[in-house]
């Protein structure tokens, strides 16, 4: 297995995002990675039906809205994957009785997607000021047919024979692995040398959300 | 007493049978629930499969459909897959299971599909252009006792390796299809895909297999599945709990020792059937 | 890592000044093992001898006891009123929390109207309650406000700020013009000047002071009276 070697392969897309951008929900944030861009905003911690209460905790209402038409079983697995990573990083149990609810727009998919929506969705949370346990950070990589690695691709890198395509989600204290949906055929060492590359990148990400919340509030 | 304990407490009952690295059912950690499968159970499909993982019930058919080719694809055939948990498949749903969870078990039988590379496509055109066989791979949930994605996905393989499709003849001049229906021939299955399911109970402790009992008090799931004796197809991790860099490695390990028993099962369902015929 | 001063995102450590170990956690910090961390982004402030506590930015009113909230009657049923004050919850007010209301003597309140009232119970597992009267029965400013004025929303951080003694905002504005206030910790603040030209020039002060320090403040409120006044 080739590691990367050029500097643009091991780089991150620029990241460039708006906090508050809408007036209405109580955070939102708007993420660009490169030309990747989605709106996420939440609501909480605010009423909850009464058929969806939990005692001990607040209930997690995630919607994923696709550009065009209905959203599709795609879009259900990326709720999911949001959903869980959302109950595991916010601290639910501080406001039992009540639902938080997230709202993710896609804007552009130009690659690695998951990704930009899970550091949106993070940034909209930080905004809406929750009492959250870390941050998280989410990375994508692909190994391209010559088995080079490329972090955070774009859309036609995506679209090409891959051997495989992962996106890693790390929190912020230990960098350990949240969530993980890897596809494609690799080894386990590969596989290891994928994760270690975004356990690195994460750096980066959560570098910018501490410059972007910093920015918010002085 | 136990049975209070457990309705009462079942996070510090579980932790008590955890501590000495047992499971309440009697299972150590690595331990699969009997598994039962039995192939072609549908006489009317071109391909099923019966699973049974402990009290997991899952069934699948395959549909054989001819259809005209795809324009974008004109050189591939068609596969779609659903996966639908049935409300009487567990209290829990009553009526109607929670909104993700059935298409996200679809999206991954669908990428599992494509990524593992267990059907070329390009096998089920029947003209270039013209005719192609769309399969459509049914899975249904007879009964949810936790794991769904290993037992759906033993399902679906073992129902493509049951699948025999007609044979056809075109007839140049008209261009009338006929199809054969005593002639059949089964379905190429290039790859034997093999998921592995592992719930993270408090934050640390690993354990194959869960039942819903174990999924409920469960703070994170990780799924493995396996291509071949080297290769992972995928590997799908929807939140929960962290875990190390080095416990990923572990459960991939534990998918990989897990594989052959798989197969050996497949193989004996398939040969089962063979005899029989 | 974050210390004294310093902004800090969930997740980070706080740096723990020389004190003799026992400390104080105020909002936005949580113990685990033997860290303490922060559970939301905002400045690390501390207070001697040993309090700690994140000051941060948010938009949505978590209930306190005691603090005074501005809220709608939203609806009337039996003996109690409910009350919107923007919570993830609407709290409850009963008839008798009213200055010289008796089981006879109702108090006149109509579903709309604006009160301004005090958090007697405010716990998460349980309904908000509130006031208009303390403990000794008086109204001591609480009540419905009726008698014109305009409310404004603004975030909870710039409630916050308006109300440290640190901020010379209204003692500055009534210097020069004379007017009512009500401050309710979630957000909201009702305003009446003499005149509704008044009222609202005094509204647009306070709303755009959120990201003023003093000194701008001042000049702010120096450029408003002169222009009211027509220079």
């Amino acid at each position: 297995m080739m590691l990367p070697t050029g500097s643009e392969q091991c780089q991150l897309r620029k990241m460039l995002g708006e906090l508050s951008r809408l007036s209405q929900p109580d955070g939102s944030a708007m993420l660009c990675q490169g030309t990747s861009t989605s709106l996420a905003a939440v609501y909480g911690p605010r009423d909850v039906r009464i058929s969806k209460e939990l005692v001990d905790r607040a209930t997690m209402d995630i919607v994923y809205k696709p550009k065009t038409g209905l959203p599709g079983n795609d879009a259900r697995f990326l709720e999911r994957i949001i959903r869980s990573t959302c109950e595991n990083m916010i601290l639910v149990k501080q406001h039992p009785r009540t639902s938080i609810d997230v709202i993710v727009q896609e804007m552009q998919d130009s690659g690695s997607y998951l990704s930009c929506c899970l550091n949106a969705v993070t940034l909209a949370l930080l905004d809406a000021c929750l009492p959250l346990k870390y941050t998280v950070a989410a990375v994508t990589c692909i190994i391209n047919r010559e088995g080079e690695l490329h972090l955070d691709p774009t859309k036609s890198q995506e679209a090409e024979l891959n051997q495989a395509h992962m996106t890693f989600v790390f929190d912020s204290i230990d960098r350990n692995v949240i969530a993980c949906y890897a596809q494609g055929c690799y080894t386990t060492q590969q596989y290891h040398t994928c994760l270690m590359a975004c356990q690195a990148a994460s750096k980066e990400v959560f570098s910018y959300y501490r410059e972007a919340l910093t920015k918010k509030l002085t | 007493m136990a049975v209070d304990f457990k309705t009462s407490l079942p996070f510090e009952y579980y932790s008590r049978f955890l501590e000495q690295d047992v499971r309440p059912d009697g299972r150590d950690l690595g331990g699969i629930r009997p598994t039962t499968l039995n192939v072609g159970s549908i006489d009317t499909a071109d391909g099923s499969a019966l699973v049974k993982l402990g009290n997991t019930c899952i069934l699948c058919g395959i549909k054989a459909e001819m259809v005209a080719s795809n324009p974008e694809t004109p050189e591939q055939g068609i596969v779609d897959s659903s996966v639908s948990l049935l409300p009487m498949s567990t209290p829990q749903f009553r009526d109607r299971p929670p909104v993700d969870l059935a298409p996200s078990c679809t999206h991954f039988i669908e990428q599992l599909l494509t990524c593992s590379g267990c059907l070329d496509l390009k096998d089920l055109c029947i003209e270039k252009g013209k005719h192609a066989w769309n399969l459509h791979c049914d899975l249904m949930c007879l009964d949810y006792d936790g794991n769904v994605l290993d037992a759906c996905c033993l399902a679906l393989i073992a129902a493509l390796k049951n699948t025999v499709l007609p044979k056809v003849t075109i007839d140049e001049e008209s261009g009338t299809v006929k199809l054969d229906a005593k002639e059949k021939h089964p379905l190429s299955v290039n790859a034997v895909p093999v998921s592995t399911t592992l719930a993270i109970f408090a934050d640390k402790v690993l354990f194959v297999d869960p039942t819903q009992e174990e999924e409920s008090l469960a703070t994170g799931f990780i799924t493995v599945v396996t291509k071949d004796d080297d290769h992972i197809c995928m590997t799908y991790k929807p939140g929960g709990s962290s875990v190390q860099p080095s416990q990923m490695q572990d459960c991939i390990k534990r998918s990989q020792h897990r594989r052959p028993e798989v197969l050996q099962l497949i193989r004996q369902a398939l040969l089962t059937v063979e005899a029989e015929r | 890592m974050c210390e004294v001063g310093g902004i800090g995102l969930p997740g980070d450590k706080i740096v723990d000044k020389e004190t003799d170990g026992r400390i104080v956690l105020g909002p936005g910090l949580r113990k685990e093992t033997e860290h303490v961390l922060m559970t939301k982004p905002g400045k690390l402030c501390f207070k001697d001898p040993n309090i700690y506590w994140v000051d941060s930015h948010h938009k949505r009113y978590i209930p306190v006891r005691g603090e005074n909230v501005l809220g709608v009657v939203t609806n009337k049923s039996g003996d109690t009123f409910k009350v919107d004050i923007g919570g993830s919850e609407q709290a409850s007010l009963s008839y008798l929390a009213f200055e010289g209301a008796t089981k006879r003597n109702r108090p006149d309140v109509k579903i709309g109207d604006q009160v301004f009232c005090k958090l007697l119970v405010a716990s998460k597992h349980t309904e908000p309650e509130v006031v208009c009267i303390d403990s000794s029965g008086k109204s001591n400013g609480l009540g419905v406000i009726r008698d014109g004025g305009m409310t404004i929303t603004t975030p909870c951080n710039h409630i916050r700020k308006i109300l440290s003694p640190d901020c010379v905002l209204l003692k500055t504005l009534g210097n020069s013009l004379p007017y009512e206030i009500a401050i309710g910790m979630n957000g909201k603040i009702w305003i009446k000047g003499r005149t509704t030209k008044e009222t609202i020039a005094l509204t647009n002060a306070i709303a755009c002071a959120e990201y003023m320090n003093n000194e701008q403040i001042s000049l702010m409120c120096r450029k408003l009276v002169n222009s009211l006044s027509g220079f």
